[in-house]
């Protein structure tokens, strides 16, 4: 017999998929997180060698700064704590009431992602006096509910209907719902609450509003007071070290959550018996959550009519064009390097914990740290073809929004089933074909999105495109600040509702493609009944 | 001829395979045969090309196509796999399914070739249909359909008659059978049930706990 | 014939392409390479919707395209500063025109800026540029109080800003902006120069001590003087104006203004020219603009600016500042400052 034995490099060729492709977008991957973070740990890594006692004196909060972290954990806990029961319950809600317009009310939730945090704060505060730690927390609570009460909701759909409907055959529905619907829901629901307490410690804006000192925004103070990097990176340690513990705690949950169950096949539930303070419960709970959003539609409807029309300017037509066209740059970019990375993290190896954890660095990092890593790097010749343009604004919102696209993805992952990808590697000649045959539609629900959220994400985001967007070209979100500053309220409105609309509107033509591609199943379905069908065709 | 040759595979530091060894010829048939975690569907899927081997290597006549730490893709090694589940994707009707493995069968004889294959499985009026239209009897004589259409050399089946009722059983074990005897193919089959290999008439490779524990040729 | 569900894929999926091609070329033109068109690129701190009309003016009459970036409150004026010192290598701006002069100081030091001696300039006293003429400023604000006379008379008033920590009104009745940023900041820096680090620290714990509001902009205070929230608050003649032609129930006192009183802190824009920017012949003519006597008067009509540092200035704001009493103290001396005010000033107030 003749003992023909590849040579390495035939080897790694041979193997093919998830080969070279894989390991291309991983790397993009790897730079897209790496590039910002680059400047500023070269910068940080130099003072330290430096000066190491002041570099230990920033990253080892003492004092008046030390209590300043731990009332910032707390603020962000009880945040985190108060929104995740109220989500429960209108998530609960949601999940009852499926069919129908109320089958839609999830996706209304979205809407309302690019809208700055300061307009929930005016929106109250015209008509409350809003100061100190309560107001913080009322604020940031009506901001992120939204979030829970989405990630509550996908969290009891996704409990499969034997599970429930085996327990319902032995137990009243009440117990069969916090013994067994609730615990099956709450990994989800815990990934939720761990991205609420991470985004609540990293907000500086709304506590600043309320007259609230806070963590993130004493490392703005730092900035501002010296603009050394190297001395707010080393301040946002702590922060990092935290919002990598909540990392931590919401990836070990969603690992848990992401059943291998596909949308379709978790039905609604049906004929759930409540008791009367539960159901009155999550009528209140889903009135507060629509509450919050919809206060803040009024108040912006009330103030864009009330005021004067904003005149629509040839640069406000140029901002609406590039937000837009940055918007879904970042979307489709982000797509390739996070499925990718999501292919680790959804694998059951050791290695898993740690493309969780790399993933997971941009939601830690201040976004004008980002922003002044990305503007360093940029002054390199090497990288001068790609100032000027609209490359490093969409990189900025690559870098930052790219962790949410690749949990989706990881969840998506989790969720197809194995044995349909392993088909697809028997059945399928070459990688292109697999994916545009197979993995692509199967991954079509995760992969639309990832794009959606990041391009909503994308519409919102300031503090890192500030330090790199182009002389002469500015975003819908820019202008809505500087607006907000000047105090024109009515312009701040109505290019609020324009930036919401955006985001309804892209929601909207998100929910056609879906439709279409289920009626145009049914149509096939409905051809076929009739007899008009010719296999093979 | 398919040569599997001191096969071991981890995971988690648990050792799922062993350094296992057997050898099929041309135009035969074995059957691996084991409890739940003796590492079967694991040994299958080396083969297959769907896992890698931590060590060992995977001959198809001179030519190797898996070695420690790397494997050739599993569409280059011309098998048809029936799985524990059908694995129909959803988006395709049953007839799609099928042609869609059948790049290697030339076009004109396509369509006439599934026509064919779906009437012999007794579900012609099928075609048009998507997977989750059918029940999970249909789904899986399918899935066999599928995997015998596009002609390929070696078979391999991962415990196909779970869930069936006996007289699915008893059809699907004929069909099986059929294929076992077919000269031109390779058949591998594995299952926990022995009565299944007795009833077919398989040769075994017997696994425990990652590692053969039988006596037969290696 | 194509199947309806791959006819209606195909379709979905063409709009979508044909939807993100057209947003990428969009995107692309709508940022700007260099062109053959003559142009400068301004960074500037100043409220977008002032400034806009600026450059549109000075572009049609020059024909020199302004390019701007701009910056916003909510990024507490790290951004501009930072992204300027982090271009540094390879600058892209050629003009910093900033609303007050603390970060232009900043960017001297940092060796961001390069000396530019307009002819503009020649109008504008000395105290308002730099000597060697790395900056000049032109008119600017003044540190104000602003009252709601809803509840305060004129002559419950303070009459001086040292009066708020001792006043008989409640303390969560008054406020300030953020010590640590902006114009607010600055401030905080002249007092230390001109008091004496001692006496400032003493007065600004004062305020903390009687339970004075922190408010996060000096916007946000004067919306809530003018609510009615607060009474009283410190802010800049701008937003000030601002409340004032809404018709809101606020009245400005220009604070100090004694014989024996401190003065009223005065904060000129500043502009410079950026050392190795790739248009400096289009900075300069924009600086020359912008110094001229028909900008600021037209600052001044606009309410950006209240305060002229021009003679010449013929337009009135909305304050009648004629005879302004100002601080008496450097725009050098406040920038030495900077670092221990905000360092003592976080101490007292972020906790």
């Amino acid at each position: 017999m003749n003992d023909k034995r590849p040579s390495v490099w035939n080897a790694i060729i041979r193997s093919g998929y998830p080969g070279y492709l894989h390991i291309l977008c991983l790397l993009i991957f790897l730079g897209v997180i790496i590039i910002p973070l680059a400047p500023l740990l070269l910068s940080t890594i130099q003072f330290i060698a430096k000066d190491p006692v002041r570099a230990a004196g920033f990253a080892l909060p003492s004092g008046r700064v030390l209590s300043l972290l731990v009332n910032s954990v707390i603020l962000a806990l009880a945040v985190s704590i108060s929104s995740t029961l109220i989500g429960v319950l209108a998530g609960t809600w949601l999940w009852n009431n499926p069919y129908g317009v109320r089958g839609y009310l999830p996706w209304l939730l979205l809407v309302f992602i690019p809208v700055p945090s300061t307009l929930y704060y005016f929106a109250w505060s015209s008509f409350f006096p809003l100061t100190g730690g309560f107001s913080a927390w009322w604020i940031q609570v009506m901001m992120y509910l939204p979030l829970l009460t989405i990630f509550s909701y996908i969290g009891l759909r996704l409990v499969e209907q034997e599970k429930i409907e085996s327990g319902r055959m032995a137990a009243p529905d009440m117990r069969v719902y916090h013994r067994i619907v609730i615990p099956l829901a709450a990994p989800l629901i815990l990934a939720g609450s761990g991205l609420v307490f991470i985004f609540s410690l990293l907000d500086y804006t709304v506590p600043s509003l309320c007259s609230v000192n806070v963590y993130a925004l004493e490392i703005f103070a730092q900035y501002s007071a010296n603009n050394q990097a190297a001395h707010a990176f080393l301040l946002a340690l702590p922060l990092v070290i935290i919002t990598g513990a909540g990392v931590y705690f919401s990836q070990y949950n969603m690992k848990k959550a992401f059943q291998k169950v596909s949308w379709e096949r978790s039905t609604p539930v049906k004929g759930f018996r409540w008791p009367g303070w539960l159901f009155r419960s999550t009528q209140v709970a889903i009135g507060v959550t629509f509450l919050g959003t919809g206060f803040v539609l009024v108040f912006l409807l009330f103030s864009a009519f009330a005021g004067q029309t904003v005149a629509m300017t040839t640069a406000m037509y140029s901002d609406i064009v590039f937000s837009f066209a940055t918007a879904l740059l970042a979307a489709a970019l982000c797509l390739a390097p996070s499925m990718a990375a999501a292919r680790e993290m959804s694998g059951n190896t050791r290695w898993s914990g740690l493309w969780w954890g790399i993933s997971m660095i941009p939601l830690a990092i201040p976004a004008a740290l980002a922003g002044i890593g990305l503007a360093t790097i940029s002054n390199a010749p090497l990288f001068e073809p790609f100032t000027g343009g609209i490359i490093l604004p969409v990189f900025v919102c690559v870098f930052r929004f790219i962790p949410i696209a690749a949990i989706v993805l990881c969840a998506q992952l989790r969720m197809t089933d194995r044995t349909l990808l392993d088909a697809g590697q028997i059945f399928t000649p070459g990688v292109i074909r697999e994916w545009t045959k197979i993995r692509f539609p199967l991954f079509f629900p995760g992969f639309f999105i990832a794009a959606y959220l990041v391009f909503a994400f994308t519409l919102g985001e300031l503090g890192g495109t500030i330090m790199v967007i182009p002389p002469g070209s500015s975003t819908l979100t820019i202008r809505l600040y500087n607006y907000l500053h000047y105090g024109a309220s009515g312009s701040v409105a109505q290019l609020s509702l324009l930036l919401a609309g955006l985001v309804m509107l892209s929601g909207v033509v998100f929910l056609l493609v879906l439709r279409t591609l289920r009626r145009s199943h049914t149509i096939e379905h409905a051809n076929m009944r009739k007899g008009n069908h010719d296999p093979g065709e | 001829m398919i040569r599997v040759n001191e096969v071991s595979r981890a995971f988690n530091g648990h050792a799922a395979l062993d350094l296992v060894s057997f050898t099929v010829n041309d135009g035969g048939a074995v059957a691996i045969l084991g409890s739940s975690g003796s590492g079967k569907t694991t040994l299958l899927r080396i083969i297959a090309g769907l896992e890698v081997p931590d060590g060992g290597e995977v001959w198809f006549d001179d030519h190797m196509v898996s070695g420690p730490g790397w494997a050739e893709p599993p569409y280059s090694r011309s098998i048809g796999f029936v799985f524990q589940t059908p694995a129909l994707w959803p988006h395709m009707t049953l007839a799609e399914n099928v042609l869609f493995g059948m790049e290697r069968v030339p076009e004109e004889e396509r369509n006439n070739q599934v026509s064919d294959l779906f009437s012999r499985a007794g579900i012609p009026h099928l075609t048009g249909r998507y997977p989750d239209e059918v029940s999970g009897g249909e789904a899986r004589r399918v899935s066999i359909i599928r995997a015998l259409a596009s002609r390929p050399r070696i078979i391999l089946m991962d415990e196909p008659l779970t869930n069936l009722d006996q007289k699915l059983k008893e059809d699907f074990m004929d069909i099986v059978r059929e294929i076992a005897e077919d000269n031109a193919k390779i058949l591998i089959y594995v299952t926990h049930d022995k009565s299944e290999v007795e009833r077919i008439g398989l040769p075994e490779v017997r696994l425990d706990h990652g590692r053969r524990c039988d006596d037969g040729p290696r | 014939m194509m199947k309806p569900i791959m006819a209606g894929r195909l379709v979905t999926l063409s709009i979508g392409a044909c939807i993100l091609v057209a947003c990428i070329c969009a995107g692309c033109l709508t940022a700007h390479p260099a062109s053959a068109q003559k142009e400068v690129i301004v960074y500037t701190s100043v409220d977008q919707v002032y400034s806009e009309p600026v450059f549109f003016k000075f572009e049609n009459r020059t024909g020199i395209k302004v390019r701007p970036v701009y910056d916003v409150e909510a990024e507490k004026t790290t951004g501009l500063v930072n992204r300027l010192i982090a271009e540094k290598a390879n600058p892209k701006a050629d003009v910093f025109w900033s609303g007050e002069y603390a970060q232009t100081l900043d960017l001297q030091k940092d060796g961001v800026l390069v000396p530019y001696h307009s002819n503009e300039a020649d109008m504008i006293p000395s105290q308002y540029r730099d000597a060697n003429w790395y900056w000049v400023g032109l008119g600017g604000r003044a540190r104000v109080i602003l009252i709601n006379t809803r509840f305060l008379a004129g002559n419950q008033a303070p009459g001086s800003i040292l009066d708020l920590a001792n006043s008989t009104i409640p303390g969560d009745r008054i406020g300030i902006a953020n010590p640590m940023f902006g114009t607010t900041a600055t401030h905080a820096s002249a007092l230390y120069a001109y008091l004496g680090p001692e006496a400032a620290r003493a007065y600004y714990q004062g305020l903390k001590d009687k339970g004075v509001r922190v408010i996060d902009g000096n916007s946000d205070v004067r919306e809530l003087v003018e609510k009615g929230d607060l009474y009283i608050g410190m802010t800049d003649t701008d937003d000030s104006c601002e409340a004032i032609a809404r018709g809101s129930p606020v009245s400005v006192i220009l604070p100090d203004q004694g014989s024996d009183g401190i003065g009223a802190f005065i904060i000129p824009n500043t502009v410079a020219l950026i050392a190795g920017g790739p248009h400096p012949s289009e900075g300069k003519v924009f600086i020359d603009y912008l110094l001229s006597a028909e900008d600021e008067n037209d600052l001044m009509k606009s309410g950006w600016i209240q305060v002229p540092v021009r003679p010449d200035t013929t337009e009135h704001g909305c304050l009648n500042v004629s005879g302004i009493h100002g601080m008496n103290v450097s725009m050098t001396a406040v920038a030495a400052q900077n670092d221990q005010s905000r360092q003592e000033l976080a101490d007292i107030f972020m906790r």
